[in-house]
């Protein structure tokens, strides 16, 4: 598990430490570093995808520096590149480098990483019969792995079937239809039986579809993220998405045998932070000032149970007191 | 001094930073709040305040906090309410809120808290000196049942020109209305006795 990640000018991060935990949630206004801080695993992970300037703060005359701190071997990673080698010649140097890293770092968690950011028309795209085994990060192949878990894991199947009962009590069956693409999800209503193709869903409901999957996968990715996973998703829905990310991240809850999957998410919600009162250890609060971004765990602020008290943390948050909200002019 | 305010809207706080600087006749330090205070709704005020007057005291170098809520709907303030606290009136609400909260605030920072109430709305308030028709008294004659011209709908297409009015013209008529104002606080004290003139005596108090 990733224990703190450090930042020096890396993109909107010019100097700041990400806590994280099994499970993370961070909050914070547009543009306080929450997406480059996801993005600074995904380059680990493929470095050969990202150029300098892909990674370098805006006028940054020093060093660009991103550590990993991982707490299962105790070990410090540190990626360490000086603005004077900005050029062709020394960016293909720092590939190199990287790639080497990479190889080392070949059975590492992060290696694993996904950002998910699901896309309801790629969730209910038709899937050719014989599809690939992973759930892409928009939520392409979703009917693939569906029907792969239906043919190999029977129990888990009828587990996702039963919670999408209860996550949608106008539905009780995930089925599969064909067309010339091939198969795509359909769902099966309670009353009156009728089959309700994928594309036919809303938004909201595809969305859902989605992480309800990942989280009952027998082998989900070491580590995943998803941004601000409110997007298009019913308030009141919003509880379930929770419960699904915490299935991932702490299956024992939940009678899973399975290791814990690291989840980092980030939130403009009121909603939905409002759901973690009881965990303030979860929760990170991106900031940003004239020194630039900040991160700061919610327990780490003195006096934090004092001044939360019995209010709902969403409220909270949009008052302004905690920070991670917009400045005004 | 330094100021925060708990206040609906980055509008309303630009203007009562010109007010609560005419009234101290000192500028307002700018604090290491980074963030305007935001209410989403009047309910939430009396739900958040000791929460937001625990944050100020806290988390930020503020020495005072000014809290500003629309009365909207509530019973107007009356002197009647100084001796006998009355749970339908927003002020009263807001007093009470922040009597519990700053008691028991524990630490050796001295921290003063100052209660205004525009009634209906803020608009009244910018309104003053423009419409005479719009003050105190006679909105306590539209609650009592008199048929008055104006609501709270109408004070916004008054001010602004229209009611839904763009965030740079909140602002703008937020400023120049504050600008305005400053130049006869007595005035609006005339036309807002309990609503402004409770923020006018309270911050006058701290000078002394």
């Amino acid at each position: 598990m990733i224990k703190e990640i450090r930042y020096k000018n890396f993109k909107a991060l010019r100097d700041a430490t990400l806590p994280l935990g099994r499970f993370t949630l961070i909050v914070g206004a547009n543009g306080t570093g929450k997406t480059s801080a996801l993005n600074s695993i995904n380059i680990l992970k493929s470095p050969e995808s990202f150029s300098w300037n892909d990674i370098v703060s805006a006028g940054a005359d020093q060093d660009t520096v991103v550590s990993i701190s991982l707490d299962s071997i105790n070990w410090l990673w540190q990626w360490k590149y000086s603005q004077g080698y900005v050029d062709e010649e020394y960016e293909d140097e720092m590939e190199k480098g990287m790639a080497k890293i990479l190889k080392e770092l070949a059975e590492e968690p992060f290696s694993d990483f996904h950002v998910f950011s699901f896309d309801p028309e790629k969730i209910s795209q038709s899937v050719p019969i014989n599809s690939e085994k992973t759930l892409r990060n928009d939520g392409g192949n979703l009917a693939g792995i569906l029907d792969l878990l239906k043919d190999t894991e029977p129990e888990r199947w009828k587990e996702l079937n039963d919670a999408l009962e209860d996550w949608f009590p106008e539905f009780d069956q995930i089925l599969f239809d064909r067309n010339d693409d091939g198969k795509y999800v359909v769902l099966r209503t309670k009353i009156g039986k009728h089959k309700i193709k994928a594309k036919d869903l809303s938004d909201g409901t595809r969305l859902a579809l989605a992480y309800l999957t990942l989280a009952y996968l027998p082998d989900p990715p070491k580590i995943v993220a998803f941004e601000e996973p409110e997007k298009g998703i019913h308030p009141r829905l919003l509880k379930n998405i929770q419960e699904a990310m915490y299935r991932l991240a702490y299956p024992e809850n939940y009678g899973e045998k399975r290791e814990p999957i690291q989840v980092i998410a980030t939130t403009h919600s009121p909603y939905l932070l409002d759901l973690y009162k009881e965990h303030p250890e979860e929760i990170v609060i991106a900031s940003k000032d004239e020194n630039g971004v900040h991160f700061e765990r919610l327990i780490d602020k003195p006096h934090y149970e004092e001044v939360i008290q019995d209010a709902p943390l969403g409220e909270i948050w949009y008052s302004g007191i905690l920070g991670g909200v917009p400045a005004h002019v | 001094m330094k100021i925060a305010f708990f206040s609906e809207s980055p509008a309303d706080e630009a203007a009562l930073k010109i007010l609560v600087a005419g009234i101290l006749g000192e500028e307002i330090e700018e604090t290491d709040l980074p963030n305007t205070i935001e209410r989403r709704s009047s309910s939430h005020v009396d739900k958040l305040l000791p929460n937001v007057i625990k944050g100020v005291y806290f988390w930020t170098d503020a020495e005072a906090l000014i809290v500003v809520s629309d009365s909207d709907d509530t019973s107007v303030h009356t002197k009647e309410h100084e001796t006998e606290s009355n749970e339908q009136c927003r002020l009263c609400q807001l007093r009470k809120a922040v009597a519990k909260t700053v008691s028991k605030l524990k630490g050796e920072k001295a921290f003063k808290v100052a209660i205004g109430v525009p009634v209906p709305a803020i608009e009244a308030w910018f309104l003053c000196g423009i419409n005479p028709h719009v003050n105190e008294a006679t909105w306590i004659r539209k609650q009592n049942g008199e048929r008055i011209q104006y609501d709270r709908k109408s004070l916004k297409v008054e001010l602004y020109g229209n009611d839904r009015p763009a965030i740079e013209s909140l602002k703008e008529k937020a400023i120049e209305s504050a600008e305005r104002l400053v130049e006869d606080l007595a005035q609006l004290e005339e036309f807002f006795p309990q609503g402004f003139g409770c923020l006018i005596n309270e911050i006058r108090g701290w000078k002394q």
